[in-house]
């Protein structure tokens, strides 16, 4: 398992670093200097604290000065980015990149935590019983309102619900990010999103799971039909659903721009876009880079934890080193133009 | 040999009677499976065959013959598109079509238990063997938890697993495939059941393997358990069973004591069955 | 995203059209077609979808001659105009101008962009698949390399930074889109590739003699299309989901041109007063999504292509 998790780390790494080159080699073929320093002016983020203007400029002169040749400015971030000081953002001088980051990517996560225990919630159930009635009007209608939800994107999502909920009915609010209610719509919009998606998969799979011929033997054992379902076949249709959870919990750890934008949360996502439009490279930069780690780290958890579930890897002749991912993995990891 | 634990059913036709009658009596069995915008299949057209304790009887037959729907007939494991539309099957006297599924389900792997075709794919990935050759006995109150455990080690024992103490904390693709095999007999057998069903039991086995099994259903039915095997391997069922049913898409064309089968079929297909099974010199 | 897993898989590209393979790869590839047709109709969903898309087409291409007044032709006097009011069906923007009209062009502004993306898209997973699968070895693993890279990048990450990049023209998003989402399709193109290359009728085709190109074009590219369609016609309501999301963020389509997004990012600004400005986009945006979706999930079960398609 060492060697396993060693040679996931070395791929990481070696992505990451291809990673952070395609990204700065975009931003310094994009219109303007990596670092139009000259522009620099308070920022007024929320976050509060941090150096003055001057400090920053000066530290951007230093590493990303108009003299300064383009690779070395790529050294240098990178080399900040692996000694976690990649200097001030442009957008908002006062303030590091690192900073930024360590306070606003809590939010975006506890955001994506909430959504995707809230979608796991509704989507087993509602997998798991459309798979026992497969084919009935049941099943055909819910799927059919699952699959709709699915290709709609969460922002569309958020949008109605806003109309629903805050315009139509001011049961919440439509945007802020000072107490619990704000959270609740967001919740609801990554997660009912993110429930669809489940939903499809825990069906798909417990349909496979009890055309098993175990789950045949266990009935001609005598087993009472809730223990096959329950032993037999959720608990092996649900280690696979490990697989599916972990990506798509950093998925949209990593993708909660769009929703974070319309209810103005503070988190990574917002700055993220933030920084996009102001060309705020440096943040642009870490911002990538953080996300790109978020991901990869996410799927080497999510293998670890299904290598652990699953008797077959923890004990078996090859062991981690037959384990390379199954296939539904894949699935999730869908590249940047996906749907989060 | 150990004492079976009496079932009392509350609505019983009749008590098991002795002797005699056989322990399982299937009539006139019609299975149908249903198709859209289609003639309903008719897996099973008039099946008829008993099998007394201590005996064993082969239902062979080609693939599509029927006789694996008519096997899983008597258990009730039917697919859900398919439905026993008429015939009886009687075990013990009590007749298995119209019992409730609290009933059935009681009968299922206590009294008639089935071991299928392909260890690896009827046994669950994800569970010990211990777990496996123990939960029926739970489920059935057949002992307690820790006489459970001993039971699940005598059972692997008698099929003939080494170390059987160690074996329980196993995962069956930790087995060979031989033992995969002979541990599935084991679930089936531990708890004493009073028909076993074989559906296929040495097909996906090599041929040391195919002995071992054959011996260990031996030793059932010597025994006193009655034995139903299902197989398309003509050699096998001579080398084993007593009587034999024949199948043909659905129907049965032929019955009778393995012997007189085999050397006077009455049946054309039958003959053509023996020529093409018994041609390599199936001599057991 | 189909829900109908009860398409049954029968054997569509595997049957024995044991024909020699300079008449097969013709009269299979129709053959195969039609089929394939011929079970699209039956999904009553996929065909009203596809009546729908065709609309939107239409709409898209007769913009100009449709809508009842230019998507730029502002009028201060008479903005804001609630929906249903004289002369403007759906009212007016903050600067007078006509919703209907900028909804039908935004269509036009929509499949304009899904269409340059998923050309991009398209060219670039072909010539990059058909060589990955076909000549494989060092080129395989190179460009698989790539594709590995390309999908350490998030969601959306890639496609925003290259719109910083290129800039906010109708054709740049759509470039930007389509660079962003070569490689799904392009592992498809080589999963195709590898399937098929070591398929008899190759074999028969190279013992007659067809060399490396006439193989790709006449035997491997036929037998990837089906793939590729369902790609695209997922790859449209895809872009169009994209786009918006770069309006959401301010770095959609450019005004004054209307997108979608656009509309929907205006409008969410006058929620409280003209929810009508948000509602009508989103709606039509809604639809065009669902429809070229359900298409997709046609013609997914149409080829046979479960999930992986």
């Amino acid at each position: 398992m060492v060697v396993f998790v060693l040679r996931r780390l070395v791929r990481i790494a070696v992505s990451l670093v291809a990673v952070s080159m395609i990204t700065f080699i975009l931003l310094e073929l994009a219109p303007g200097d990596f670092a139009d320093i000259s522009r620099l002016t308070s920022g007024g983020s929320a976050l509060g604290g941090g150096a003055s203007v001057e400090t920053a400029t000066s530290q951007f002169t230093s590493r990303y000065g108009n003299q300064i040749p383009p690779w070395e400015q790529y050294l240098k971030f990178m080399k900040g980015a692996a000694t976690l000081d990649m200097g001030p953002s442009y957008k908002y001088p006062e303030l590091t990149v690192q900073h930024i980051i360590g306070s606003a990517f809590p939010i975006s996560a506890g955001l994506a935590l909430c959504a995707v225990a809230l979608a796991l919630l509704v989507a087993v159930p509602l997998g798991v019983i459309a798979a026992l009635k497969r084919n009935t009007r049941w099943d055909y209608s819910t799927m059919f309102g699952v699959t709709a939800l699915h290709s709609l994107p969460s922002y569309l999502l958020a949008l109605m619900l806003i109309l629903l909920f805050s315009i139509t009915f001011h049961l919440f609010p439509s945007s802020g990010w000072s107490g619990p209610k704000d959270a609740v719509l967001p919740v609801l919009a990554l997660g009912l999103s993110s429930a669809a998606v489940l939903a499809r998969y825990v069906r798909a799979a417990m349909i496979e799971t009890l055309r098993e011929e175990y789950i045949t033997a266990a009935y001609a054992k005598g087993a009472h039909p809730r223990v096959v379902l329950v032993r037999h076949a959720l608990r092996n249709s649900l280690i696979p659903l490990v697989t599916v959870t972990g990506p798509l919990l950093a998925t949209l750890m990593t993708g909660t721009v769009f929703i974070e934008t319309i209810f103005q949360i503070p988190g990574l996502g917002q700055y993220f876009g933030i920084a996009a439009q102001a060309r705020d490279m440096p943040l642009l930069m870490g911002c990538t880079l953080f996300f790109a780690a978020i991901l990869m780290f996410m799927n080497l958890l999510v293998d670890l934890a299904y290598g652990l579930l699953d008797p077959r890897i923890r004990f078996g002749e090859g062991g981690w080193a037959t384990w390379r991912g199954p296939r539904w993995r894949r699935r999730m990891l869908r590249p940047a133009i996906a749907t989060p | 040999m150990s004492a079976f634990t009496d079932v009392t059913e509350a609505s019983t036709t009749t008590t098991t009677v002795p002797g005699d009658a056989p322990l399982l009596a299937v009539r006139d069995l019609r299975v149908w499976f249903d198709r859209k915008r289609q003639e309903p299949l008719k897996a099973v057209d008039g099946l008829s065959y008993t099998v007394d304790a201590g005996r064993a009887r082969a239902i062979v037959g080609e693939s599509g013959s029927g006789k694996t729907v008519a096997a899983r007939a008597v258990l009730g494991l039917l697919p859900g598109t398919s439905r026993i539309v008429d015939g009886e099957i009687a075990f013990g006297g009590r007749d298995l079509r119209s019992a409730s599924p609290e009933q059935l389900r009681r009968i299922r792997g206590r009294e008639i238990a089935m071991v299928f075709q392909n260890a690896s794919e009827a046994l669950n990935p994800t569970l010990t063997l211990e777990r496996q050759l123990t939960e029926h006995l739970l489920w059935h109150r057949i002992c307690s938890r820790k006489e459970a455990g001993q039971r699940a080690i005598q059972a692997l024992a008698d099929v003939g697993i080494p170390e059987p103490a160690a074996k329980l904390r196993m995962y069956p693709f930790q087995l060979s495939g031989g033992m995969r095999q002979r541990a599935m007999l084991a679930v089936a057998t531990v708890t004493r059941p009073k028909l076993l069903i074989a559906d296929e039991p040495t097909t996906a086995v090599d041929v040391t393997v195919q002995r071992q099994v054959l011996d260990l259903l031996q030793r059932l039915k010597d025994d006193g358990m009655a034995i139903v095997m299902i197989t398309h391997d003509l050699g096998v069922a001579r080398a084993f069973c007593d009587d034999v049913t024949v199948m043909y898409q659905g129907r049965q064309v032929e019955e009778g004591p393995i012997r007189q089968v085999i050397d006077n079929p009455r049946d054309a297909y039958t003959r053509r069955l023996l020529e093409s099974t018994l041609e390599v010199g199936h001599e057991h | 995203m189909a829900g109908t897993e009860m398409a049954t898989a029968d054997a569509a590209s595997s049957d024995s059209d044991a024909v020699t393979p300079e008449s097969s790869s013709l009269p299979k590839a129709r053959s195969q077609w039609r089929r394939a047709w011929e079970k699209y109709c039956g999904n009553k969903l996929a065909v009203v979808s596809l009546v729908i898309c065709a609309l939107l087409v239409v709409i898209a291409i007769f913009a100009p001659l449709i809508a009842p007044y230019g998507y730029a032709d502002t009028n201060y006097d008479n903005h804001l105009a609630s929906a249903f009011s004289p002369h403007h069906l759906f009212g007016t923007d903050e600067l007078g101008r006509d919703i209907l009209s900028r909804l039908i062009f935004s269509t036009r502004s929509a499949l304009l962009v899904a269409l340059a993306s998923q050309v991009v898209a398209v060219v670039l997973s072909v010539v990059i698949g058909l060589i990955a699968g076909y000549a494989g070895g060092l080129a395989d693993q190179v460009l698989m390399g790539i594709t590995d890279v390309m999908f350490a990048f998030p969601a959306y990450l890639f496609t925003i930074i290259l719109v910083t990049v290129m800039g906010q023209s109708l054709l740049a998003v759509g470039l930007a889109i389509g660079i962003a989402s070569w490689v799904t399709m392009a592992r498809l193109v080589r999963g195709q590739v590898l399937a098929i290359k070591v398929k008899e009728y190759v074999e028969a085709g190279r013992a007659m003699g067809a060399g490396g190109t006439t193989i790709a074009t006449r035997y491997i590219l036929p037998n990837t299309l089906g793939p590729i369609l369902v790609t695209i016609s997922f790859g449209i309501p895809a872009a169009i989901i994209a786009e918006a999301g770069l309006s959401l963020i301010g770095l959609g389509v450019a005004p004054p041109t209307p997108s979608w997004g656009g509309l929907i990012n205006t409008g969410r600004s006058y929620i409280l007063s003209e929810p009508h400005m948000l509602v009508a986009p989103m709606v039509l945006f809604a639809i065009t999504v669902l429809a070229f979706s359900w298409v997709g999930d046609g013609l997914r079960d149409a080829f046979d292509l479960g999930e992986e398609g």
